[in-house]
């Protein structure tokens, strides 16, 4: 494919106006992804029809979509490091270690060196998506069934790298993340499961429910119990800018990170959440030597952070070259275009090149602009979390309040919240870690639904599994993934 | 102080009670950007770009159970809004003659209108050997376990529905069929492509670009007419000797105690509305095809889908 | 695991406790409705097989307790309850008396717990109730309750 609709993109893009649309785009998009539950496709869905109505052209909108959708995966880290309240769910596995960082007084390197790490994914995903875009779109078509479920086996084999020193804990509440995920409708038969006659529990526990019940509420209630024993000390915010010797160490990080985010973010089935898992749990498996993970690690946060905007990149691809959307909120852009007479597809390349091009080109401009826009924003940021406790607690318990109304509209949902709230800091107090909890949930639904549609394809046949090249490379990895670091420990013994 | 934030809230709330009477309001039972909040920006846009009320519509969204929240809530809380209005699809009928509404039926809220619909298809890969209905018929006649049908929803479903009656038209039991429950339309169109699935059930509106692209072959579509646009050479499974009908409508309730006057204010708004240019620019912008019920007209055929999905859904196996 | 067998019976209560949970979940499971399903598994083959997983995995971590922090106790235990109740509470008033009720009682009430003054107190919660309900209605366009109780009168 030549690179000609990519210069026409440029040269759209960069116009005066649409830069300013571009920046007006990311400048919300990070407003609304900090704000938790509330993400891109709220910022999307506000601004569209207003578009649309003001007659704004079309690829204008397009940079506009791009840059709320950019600017969310930027924004959802800042409240997930600040406040352990995570605000999207890409953003839930940067609260494992930027957290802890924050709280050790290096909220400034955090949200700094989260902010490359986000630049860095954002970066790599746009240049594979446009140089390799239509390779990763058949890739897309290539996972059936049979092959998610593989790409789960081999997501539960990095979760070997979350067994700690309490192993009979971190199983138990891998397990409790899987039967919370089975609350619901069954995608395949249609029968409701654990719902007890509750229509608001007909789509099962909303994923960012459990995360700001278990992160946030349980963090409110064990920062009273510092509190209680005088350990709840005013926080500093750190040096600005995270030394070049951190950045260097997190670089490998942020590649891995980066390119398993994109891989998984390609993929329909998958999302943003599933590819920051998995980079999370793999990069622990790789680099966790000295079991510093979940404890302020920088990696642990770059990590994650790298795979979840490479996964929003990723999303594209089979929006751009299948025309089909890869997540919910492409699913939004996708009628966005629509909107405007436009189908997406490998067509749009050539005969819409001003739109496909600047869109690409947007996300080039627009991850530069998040990157120069955050660096120096970050000192505002932290600011906030010098404020005192008895302005910033109950801000964390309004935000929880709000970000689970203004998504579910119903006050049943806060009660759950709460209720889930409470059960984490019970687990958290018998000394069980919460991130496999949250790892089982979020698998664990692709996982068993994959598993029952391969069969039902199949009629029962297991052979389905291993019929497919991807699904044998899968297992492969799976096997590496558990079997190396036994190998190089015993070899680093050895030696 | 308690008193003063009351004051404050009253306050607010008469602001927003002045125009509370004829405040108008699209509750989409979902995320923004689905079907229901395709169904609501429908009504907010066109009834903006054709002036016939000075007030405009909020569109606002109550997620849960594919629309089952939403329909309690408005039984239960809000009865008699007369500014109140609920997008529904033929989904919403599917799931209330399956009783997956939980307690209330059909006959809890005032069914308004229908303002447009979609049509259900069959579809095959681009490089499938069938090229017709009948020919694919045939085949899956044969031995319906090589033919995986791939469709968004789970078994009950309207996409499963569709799988049903194609392969009980060509007496095959639903129950045996081999059907894989995709997450959404898209990944049926991944799935197709990929050959995973052999035969994919969905809507002609996101089938429509795949085929004239020829990464897909859409076999038949399930209307009365052919369908003007993309799948117009595609003819309707009853030329092809199957009387395979799927419409989905997509339209509005009402709670229901709102009374006679305010449901007859809709009736007359709606009305007017659709016979605007600016409701059609809409309607086609948006996918949706010609499909028009309002007031009395309408309820009587959500009634009587109802009752028909019903029948089908005991047919099928699923009561 | 020797010194495991000095471990006091209550830190196995929770295990105990969770093992209950599992047989509830299985009994649950096995009872899960449906007509038919178009896979070979079922909607009750998954989370039935997690419940068995479940209980065996609290059989062991009732024989291994591993290490647990102390539950609170006096003040503190006051404190956790109250925030809990107030919390529950808010999320009761929420949709009857309103967003700015509900989260201004919230707001003031977390902030005395956590040791502000009475003036300060109330200077977060007026402030922070009010703060939300304009970003939240007036900017991103949410709408928030304005409380049922007023609304029917």
């Amino acid at each position: 494919m030549s690179l000609d609709y990519l210069w026409t993109g440029f040269a759209v893009a960069l116009q005066w106006h649409n830069l300013l649309f571009g920046l007006f785009g990311c400048f919300l998009g990070t407003v609304v992804g900090a704000l938790p539950a509330i993400g891109p496709i709220n910022g999307i869905a506000l601004l569209l029809p207003l578009l649309y109505t003001l007659g704004v052209p079309p690829e204008s909108t397009m940079i506009v979509l791009a840059g709320i959708y950019y600017g969310a995966e930027y924004g959802g880290r800042i409240s997930s490091i600040l406040l352990n309240v995570p605000g999207d769910a890409g953003a839930v596995m940067t609260a494992l270690d930027g957290y802890p960082m924050a709280r050790e007084g290096r909220a400034a390197e955090a949200l700094a060196l989260s902010g490359i790490a986000s630049f860095i994914g954002g970066l790599v995903s746009v240049v594979a998506l446009t140089f390799f875009g239509p390779l990763f779109g058949q890739l897309a078509v290539g996972f059936g069934p049979a092959e998610y479920f593989v790409l789960m086996v081999f997501a539960f084999a990095t979760l070997t790298s979350m067994v700690g020193d309490q192993p009979i804990k971190t199983l138990i509440a891998a397990t409790l993340g899987l039967v919370l995920a089975t609350v619901g409708l069954d995608p395949t038969s249609g029968a409701y499961r654990f719902t007890f006659g509750e229509p608001e529990l007909h789509d099962g526990i909303e994923f960012i429910i459990l995360v700001i019940g278990l992160f946030s509420v349980s963090e409110v209630l064990m920062l009273l119990e510092r509190q209680y024993a005088g350990r709840l000390t005013l926080l500093s915010v750190g040096r600005g800018l995270p030394s070049l010797a951190t950045v260097r160490s997190c670089i490998g990080a942020m590649l891995r990170g980066a390119g398993i985010g994109f891989v998984i973010g390609v993929l329909p089935g998958t999302g943003a959440s599933v590819a920051s898992a998995v980079s999370y749990t793999t990069e622990k498996r790789i680099s966790d030597r000295n079991g510093t993970f979940g404890k302020g690690d920088p990696r642990g946060l770059a990590a994650p952070e790298a795979a979840n905007n490479a996964a929003a990149g990723g999303a594209f691809v089979p929006m751009l070259t299948l025309g089909v959307p890869g997540s919910g909120t492409t699913a939004v852009m996708l009628g966005a275009l629509l909107l405007y007479n436009i189908q997406p597809g490998p067509q749009l390349f050539s005969e819409r090149p001003e739109i496909a091009g600047g869109l690409i080109a947007s996300m080039y401009i627009g991850n530069l602009l998040l990157l120069i826009l955050n660096l120096p924003l970050v000192q505002l940021f932290v600011r906030m979390i010098l404020l005192p406790n008895w302005i910033l607690l109950p801000g964390v318990l309004a935000l929880a309040f709000l970000a689970v109304y203004s998504a579910y509209a119903s006050t049943l949902s806060i009660v759950i919240t709460l209720s889930i709230g409470v059960f984490g800091y019970v687990l958290r107090k018998l000394g069980f870690d919460l991130a496999p909890l949250i790892l089982g949930f979020v698998l664990g639904k692709v996982a068993e639904t994959n598993l029952r549609n391969a069969l039902a394809i199949s009629g029962g046949e297991l052979g389905i599994f291993f019929s497919s090249p991807i699904a044998i490379v899968l297992w492969l990895l799976a096997a590496v993934v558990v079997v190396l670091p036994l190998v190089l420990r015993r070899r680093g013994v050895l030696s | 102080m308690r008193r003063l934030l009351t004051a404050v809230a009253v306050a607010l709330f008469a602001a927003s009670a002045q125009a509370a009477p004829d405040k108008l309001e699209c509750l989409a039972p979902a995320k923004p950007g689905g079907g229901f909040d395709l169904t609501c920006q429908l009504l907010r846009l066109s009834l903006q770009n054709a002036k016939l009320v000075p007030q405009p519509v909020a569109v606002t969204y109550m997620e849960g159970g594919v629309g089952a929240v939403a329909y309690n809530h408005v039984i239960g809380s809000r009865p008699a809004d007369p500014g109140l209005v609920v997008a529904a699809s033929s989904g919403s009928a599917l799931l209330l003659a399956q009783k997956k509404f939980g307690v209330h039926d059909e006959n809890a809220v005032r069914w308004l209108a229908a303002l447009g619909a979609d049509f259900g298809v069959l579809a095959v890969s681009g490089d499938s050997p069938f090229k017709s209905l009948k020919e694919l018929g045939a085949a899956f006649k044969e031995n319906p376990a090589a033919f995986p049908i791939g469709g968004g929803g789970a078994v009950g479903s309207q996409d499963w529905m569709k799988a049903a009656i194609f392969a009980k038209s060509l007496g095959v039991d639903p129950k045996t069929l081999r059907y894989a429950a995709l997450e959404g339309g898209g990944a049926v169109l991944t799935a197709l492509q990929g050959g995973h699935i052999k035969i994919g059930s969905g809507d002609a509106a996101e089938m429509g670009a795949l085929h004239k692209a020829g990464k897909i072959r859409v076999l038949a579509v399930m209307s009365e007419q052919r369908l003007p646009g993309d799948l117009a050479e595609v003819p309707t499974a009853r030329e092809q000797g199957l009387d395979l009908v799927w419409t989905i409508w997509r339209g509005f309730y009402m709670g229901p105690k709102v009374s006679e006057a305010d449901y007859q204010w809709w009736v007359e708004l709606l009305t007017k509305l659709v016979a605007t240019p600016e409701f059609e620019a809409e309607r086609k912008a948006r996918g949706l095809f010609p499909y028009t019920k309002i007031g009395a007209e309408f309820d009587r055929q959500v009634k009587a889908d109802v009752a028909r999905f019903r029948e089908l859904a005991k047919e099928a196996g699923l009561l | 695991m020797g010194k495991d067998l000095r471990v006091p019976f209550s830190a196995r209560v929770p295990a105990l406790v969770l093992f209950l949970f599992a047989v509830a979940l299985a009994v649950e499971a096995a009872r899960i409705e449906y007509a038919f399903s178009s896979d070979p598994l079922g909607p009750r083959a998954f989370p039935f097989g997690l419940a068995v997983l479940l209980g065996g995995l609290a059989v062991a971590w009732f024989v291994w307790p591993g290490r647990a922090e102390p539950w609170p106790r006096g003040g503190l235990l006051l404190q956790s309850v109250g925030l809990l109740a107030l919390a529950y509470l808010a999320a009761w008033l929420f949709d009857r008396a309103g967003f700015l009720i509900a989260m201004g009682l919230l707001c003031t009430g977390v902030a005395l717990i956590f040791r502000a003054t009475l003036v300060q107190a109330l200077l977060s919660g007026i402030g922070q109730a009010l703060l939300w309900w304009l970003l939240f209605v007036y900017g991103l366009r949410i709408p928030l309750p304005v409380g049922r109780w007023f609304l029917g009168s």
